[in-house]
Protein backbone atom coordinates (compact mmCIF):
# COMPACT_ATOMS: atom_id res chain seq x y z
CA UNK A 1 0.00 0.00 0.00
CA UNK A 2 1.45 3.39 -0.85
CA UNK A 3 1.70 6.10 1.75
CA UNK A 4 -1.04 8.18 0.24
CA UNK A 5 -3.34 5.18 0.16
CA UNK A 6 -2.48 4.60 3.79
CA UNK A 7 -3.15 8.22 4.63
CA UNK A 8 -6.49 8.01 2.84
CA UNK A 9 -7.38 4.93 4.85
CA UNK A 10 -6.36 6.70 8.05
CA UNK A 11 -9.25 9.07 7.53
CA UNK A 12 -11.67 6.15 7.68
CA UNK A 13 -10.47 4.56 10.92
CA UNK A 14 -12.69 6.25 13.50
CA UNK A 15 -11.83 3.63 16.12
CA UNK A 16 -8.36 5.14 16.28
CA UNK A 17 -9.05 8.26 18.31
CA UNK A 18 -5.45 9.32 18.74
CA UNK A 19 -4.96 11.75 15.91
CA UNK A 20 -6.80 13.72 13.30
CA UNK A 21 -5.32 13.04 9.85
CA UNK A 22 -5.32 16.67 8.79
CA UNK A 23 -3.99 19.89 10.21
CA UNK A 24 -6.59 22.58 10.81
CA UNK A 25 -7.18 24.53 7.61
CA UNK A 26 -7.02 27.97 9.13
CA UNK A 27 -6.05 29.85 12.24
CA UNK A 28 -6.58 33.20 13.91
CA UNK A 29 -3.09 33.31 15.33
CA UNK A 30 0.41 34.00 14.03
CA UNK A 31 1.89 31.90 11.25
CA UNK A 32 5.18 31.15 9.55
CA UNK A 33 5.30 30.95 5.75
CA UNK A 34 7.73 30.03 2.98
CA UNK A 35 7.67 30.42 -0.80
CA UNK A 36 6.93 27.48 -3.09
CA UNK A 37 8.53 27.83 -6.50
CA UNK A 38 8.47 26.05 -9.83
CA UNK A 39 11.70 24.77 -11.33
CA UNK A 40 12.09 27.99 -13.31
CA UNK A 41 11.88 30.02 -10.11
CA UNK A 42 8.38 31.37 -10.67
CA UNK A 43 5.94 31.33 -7.78
CA UNK A 44 3.44 28.51 -7.27
CA UNK A 45 2.23 29.65 -3.88
CA UNK A 46 3.13 29.88 -0.21
CA UNK A 47 3.21 27.14 2.38
CA UNK A 48 2.20 28.22 5.87
CA UNK A 49 2.07 26.77 9.35
CA UNK A 50 0.53 28.23 12.48
CA UNK A 51 2.83 29.06 15.39
CA UNK A 52 0.83 26.78 17.66
CA UNK A 53 1.53 23.85 15.36
CA UNK A 54 -2.12 23.00 14.81
CA UNK A 55 -2.86 24.48 11.38
CA UNK A 56 -1.12 24.39 8.02
CA UNK A 57 -1.99 25.04 4.43
CA UNK A 58 -0.98 26.20 0.98
CA UNK A 59 -1.97 29.48 -0.63
CA UNK A 60 -1.80 28.98 -4.40
CA UNK A 61 -1.16 31.49 -7.14
CA UNK A 62 -4.30 31.90 -9.25
CA UNK A 63 -4.77 29.37 -12.02
CA UNK A 64 -4.67 25.64 -12.63
CA UNK A 65 -0.99 25.14 -11.73
CA UNK A 66 -1.58 26.65 -8.31
CA UNK A 67 -4.63 24.52 -7.68
CA UNK A 68 -2.80 21.42 -8.84
CA UNK A 69 0.03 22.25 -6.46
CA UNK A 70 -2.45 22.75 -3.66
CA UNK A 71 -3.71 19.19 -4.09
CA UNK A 72 -0.18 17.88 -3.84
CA UNK A 73 0.53 19.97 -0.73
CA UNK A 74 -2.66 18.86 1.01
CA UNK A 75 -1.45 15.30 0.61
CA UNK A 76 2.10 16.15 1.74
CA UNK A 77 0.74 17.80 4.87
CA UNK A 78 -1.38 14.74 5.65
CA UNK A 79 1.71 12.56 5.30
CA UNK A 80 3.80 14.85 7.52
CA UNK A 81 1.14 14.79 10.18
CA UNK A 82 0.93 11.02 9.96
CA UNK A 83 4.67 11.00 10.68
CA UNK A 84 3.97 12.76 13.95
CA UNK A 85 5.08 16.21 12.89
CA UNK A 86 3.20 19.30 13.94
CA UNK A 87 2.60 22.12 11.45
CA UNK A 88 6.00 23.73 12.09
CA UNK A 89 7.68 20.38 11.75
CA UNK A 90 5.89 19.83 8.46
CA UNK A 91 7.14 23.19 7.20
CA UNK A 92 10.70 22.27 8.14
CA UNK A 93 10.39 18.79 6.71
CA UNK A 94 9.42 20.02 3.25
CA UNK A 95 11.89 22.89 3.13
CA UNK A 96 14.61 21.94 0.67
CA UNK A 97 12.86 18.85 -0.67
CA UNK A 98 13.55 18.21 -4.37
CA UNK A 99 11.56 19.90 -7.11
CA UNK A 100 8.33 18.17 -8.03
CA UNK A 101 6.39 18.72 -11.24
CA UNK A 102 3.14 19.14 -9.39
CA UNK A 103 4.06 20.53 -5.96
CA UNK A 104 7.09 22.62 -6.87
CA UNK A 105 9.56 23.08 -4.04
CA UNK A 106 10.44 25.23 -1.06
CA UNK A 107 13.99 26.40 -1.86
CA UNK A 108 16.62 24.86 0.39
CA UNK A 109 17.66 27.19 3.16
CA UNK A 110 14.39 29.14 3.02
CA UNK A 111 13.83 30.87 6.34
CA UNK A 112 10.16 31.01 7.25
CA UNK A 113 8.74 34.49 7.67
CA UNK A 114 6.51 35.41 10.56
CA UNK A 115 3.09 36.93 9.94
CA UNK A 116 0.75 37.98 12.70
CA UNK A 117 -2.23 36.56 10.82
CA UNK A 118 -2.98 34.37 7.81
CA UNK A 119 -4.23 37.37 5.88
CA UNK A 120 -0.92 39.07 6.60
CA UNK A 121 0.89 36.71 4.24
CA UNK A 122 1.89 38.61 1.10
CA UNK A 123 0.49 37.23 -2.16
CA UNK A 124 2.79 34.57 -3.61
CA UNK B 1 -3.50 6.59 -7.47
CA UNK B 2 0.26 6.25 -7.42
CA UNK B 3 1.74 2.80 -7.06
CA UNK B 4 5.05 2.58 -5.26
CA UNK B 5 7.88 4.89 -6.17
CA UNK B 6 6.15 7.68 -7.99
CA UNK B 7 8.62 10.55 -8.24
CA UNK B 8 5.68 12.86 -7.60
CA UNK B 9 5.36 11.41 -4.13
CA UNK B 10 8.17 13.22 -2.41
CA UNK B 11 7.44 11.44 0.83
CA UNK B 12 8.89 8.14 -0.36
CA UNK B 13 11.85 9.27 -2.37
CA UNK B 14 13.16 12.47 -0.88
CA UNK B 15 14.72 13.17 2.45
CA UNK B 16 13.57 16.75 2.68
CA UNK B 17 15.40 19.35 4.66
CA UNK B 18 15.44 18.24 8.25
CA UNK B 19 13.59 15.25 9.58
CA UNK B 20 14.70 11.69 8.87
CA UNK B 21 11.73 9.56 7.92
CA UNK B 22 10.71 7.04 10.54
CA UNK B 23 10.80 3.60 8.94
CA UNK B 24 7.08 3.06 8.76
CA UNK B 25 7.42 0.22 6.31
CA UNK B 26 9.62 -1.84 8.57
CA UNK B 27 6.96 -3.09 10.95
CA UNK B 28 4.55 -4.45 8.39
CA UNK B 29 2.35 -1.41 8.53
CA UNK B 30 1.04 -2.09 5.06
CA UNK B 31 -0.63 -5.33 6.14
CA UNK B 32 -4.37 -4.72 5.98
CA UNK B 33 -5.01 -7.48 8.53
CA UNK B 34 -3.37 -5.39 11.25
CA UNK B 35 -5.97 -2.97 12.51
CA UNK B 36 -4.86 -0.63 15.28
CA UNK B 37 -5.31 -2.04 18.74
CA UNK B 38 -4.90 -5.66 17.71
CA UNK B 39 -1.57 -6.42 19.31
CA UNK B 40 1.78 -4.94 20.17
CA UNK B 41 3.01 -4.95 16.57
CA UNK B 42 0.00 -2.96 15.46
CA UNK B 43 0.38 -0.60 18.41
CA UNK B 44 3.97 0.12 17.36
CA UNK B 45 2.55 1.17 14.03
CA UNK B 46 0.80 3.95 15.90
CA UNK B 47 3.91 5.20 17.62
CA UNK B 48 4.19 7.88 20.23
CA UNK B 49 4.65 10.29 17.38
CA UNK B 50 1.36 9.39 15.77
CA UNK B 51 -0.47 9.47 19.08
CA UNK B 52 0.87 12.86 20.09
CA UNK B 53 1.50 14.80 16.90
CA UNK B 54 0.78 18.10 18.58
CA UNK B 55 3.80 17.68 20.82
CA UNK B 56 6.43 17.00 18.20
CA UNK B 57 8.03 20.22 16.97
CA UNK B 58 6.06 22.56 19.21
CA UNK B 59 7.78 25.86 19.97
CA UNK B 60 7.48 27.92 23.13
CA UNK B 61 4.33 29.96 23.67
CA UNK B 62 4.89 33.33 21.97
CA UNK B 63 3.15 35.40 24.62
CA UNK B 64 3.04 35.80 28.37
CA UNK B 65 1.28 38.03 30.85
CA UNK B 66 4.16 38.37 33.30
CA UNK B 67 7.66 39.81 33.35
CA UNK B 68 10.25 38.67 30.84
CA UNK B 69 14.01 38.47 30.65
CA UNK B 70 15.47 39.67 27.39
CA UNK B 71 18.71 39.87 25.42
CA UNK B 72 19.57 42.24 22.56
CA UNK B 73 20.04 40.66 19.13
CA UNK B 74 22.22 42.28 16.48
CA UNK B 75 22.92 41.87 12.81
CA UNK B 76 26.31 43.34 11.93
CA UNK B 77 26.40 46.51 14.04
CA UNK B 78 22.68 47.08 14.15
CA UNK B 79 20.23 46.11 16.86
CA UNK B 80 17.45 44.12 15.20
CA UNK B 81 15.36 43.12 18.18
CA UNK B 82 15.16 41.34 21.51
CA UNK B 83 15.03 37.70 22.46
CA UNK B 84 12.82 37.23 25.51
CA UNK B 85 11.73 34.43 27.79
CA UNK B 86 9.45 34.06 30.76
CA UNK B 87 11.06 32.96 34.01
CA UNK B 88 8.00 31.02 35.07
CA UNK B 89 6.28 29.79 31.90
CA UNK B 90 7.34 27.97 28.75
CA UNK B 91 7.06 31.21 26.80
CA UNK B 92 9.71 32.75 24.57
CA UNK B 93 9.91 34.63 21.30
CA UNK B 94 11.92 37.10 19.29
CA UNK B 95 10.63 40.66 19.33
CA UNK B 96 11.81 42.50 16.20
CA UNK B 97 12.16 46.26 16.19
CA UNK B 98 8.82 47.79 15.29
CA UNK B 99 7.37 48.17 12.79
CA UNK B 100 8.84 44.90 11.50
CA UNK B 101 10.19 44.75 7.98
CA UNK B 102 10.66 41.59 5.94
CA UNK B 103 14.04 40.96 7.56
CA UNK B 104 12.45 41.32 10.99
CA UNK B 105 9.76 38.82 10.09
CA UNK B 106 12.35 36.45 8.68
CA UNK B 107 14.37 36.77 11.90
CA UNK B 108 11.27 36.00 13.89
CA UNK B 109 10.59 32.97 11.69
CA UNK B 110 14.16 31.80 12.14
CA UNK B 111 13.89 32.11 15.90
CA UNK B 112 10.63 30.19 15.93
CA UNK B 113 12.30 27.22 14.28
CA UNK B 114 15.34 27.56 16.57
CA UNK B 115 12.96 27.45 19.52
CA UNK B 116 11.33 24.34 18.07
CA UNK B 117 14.77 22.76 18.06
CA UNK B 118 15.69 23.91 21.56
CA UNK B 119 12.38 22.85 22.99
CA UNK B 120 12.77 19.50 21.27
CA UNK B 121 16.03 19.12 23.20
CA UNK B 122 14.13 19.54 26.43
CA UNK B 123 15.26 23.05 27.34
CA UNK B 124 12.97 25.31 29.29
CA UNK B 125 12.28 28.74 27.81
CA UNK B 126 14.76 30.30 30.21
CA UNK B 127 17.43 27.70 29.51
CA UNK B 128 16.92 28.25 25.80
CA UNK B 129 17.35 32.00 26.21
CA UNK B 130 20.53 31.56 28.19
CA UNK B 131 21.91 29.05 25.68
CA UNK B 132 22.00 31.72 22.97
CA UNK B 133 24.64 34.19 24.19
CA UNK B 134 27.86 33.60 22.31
CA UNK B 135 26.33 30.68 20.40
CA UNK B 136 23.86 32.14 17.93
CA UNK B 137 25.23 34.02 14.95
CA UNK B 138 22.96 33.57 11.96
CA UNK B 139 22.46 35.74 8.86
CA UNK B 140 18.69 35.54 9.34
CA UNK B 141 18.27 35.27 13.10
CA UNK B 142 21.05 37.64 14.03
CA UNK B 143 23.73 37.43 16.69
CA UNK B 144 23.52 37.23 20.47
CA UNK B 145 26.86 38.41 21.86
CA UNK B 146 28.56 36.37 24.55
CA UNK B 147 28.39 39.39 26.86
CA UNK B 148 24.88 40.41 25.87
CA UNK B 149 23.29 42.06 28.91
CA UNK B 150 20.28 40.27 30.33
CA UNK B 151 17.55 42.67 31.35
CA UNK B 152 14.09 42.33 32.80
CA UNK B 153 10.93 43.97 31.53
CA UNK B 154 7.83 43.94 33.72
CA UNK B 155 5.70 42.96 30.72
CA UNK B 156 5.76 42.27 27.01
CA UNK B 157 4.03 45.60 26.45
CA UNK B 158 7.06 47.35 27.93
CA UNK B 159 9.40 45.32 25.73
CA UNK B 160 7.35 46.21 22.65
CA UNK B 161 7.52 49.87 23.63
CA UNK B 162 11.27 49.47 23.75
CA UNK B 163 11.19 47.83 20.30
CA UNK B 164 9.22 50.79 18.97
CA UNK B 165 12.12 53.01 19.98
Amino acid sequence: MTDEEQAARDEFRPEFAGAEPRFAADTDGPVLHVPVLREDGSALGRLWASRDGAAAGFLPVPGPAGLNAKGAWVRRLILARAQGLDALGALARWTGAPQDDRAGAVPPGSVPEHADRLDGIPPP
Amino acid sequence: MDGGHSPEDGYRTDRGGAEPDPSREADGAGDPARAPGTGQGAFDRWSDEALAPVLVGRSYVPTTAGPVLYLPVHRDDRLIGYLWASETEEASDFQPLLPPDTAGNAARGWWTMEHVRLRGEGLTALEALRSCAGRVDDPHGGRVDADAPESRAPSLEELRALARG
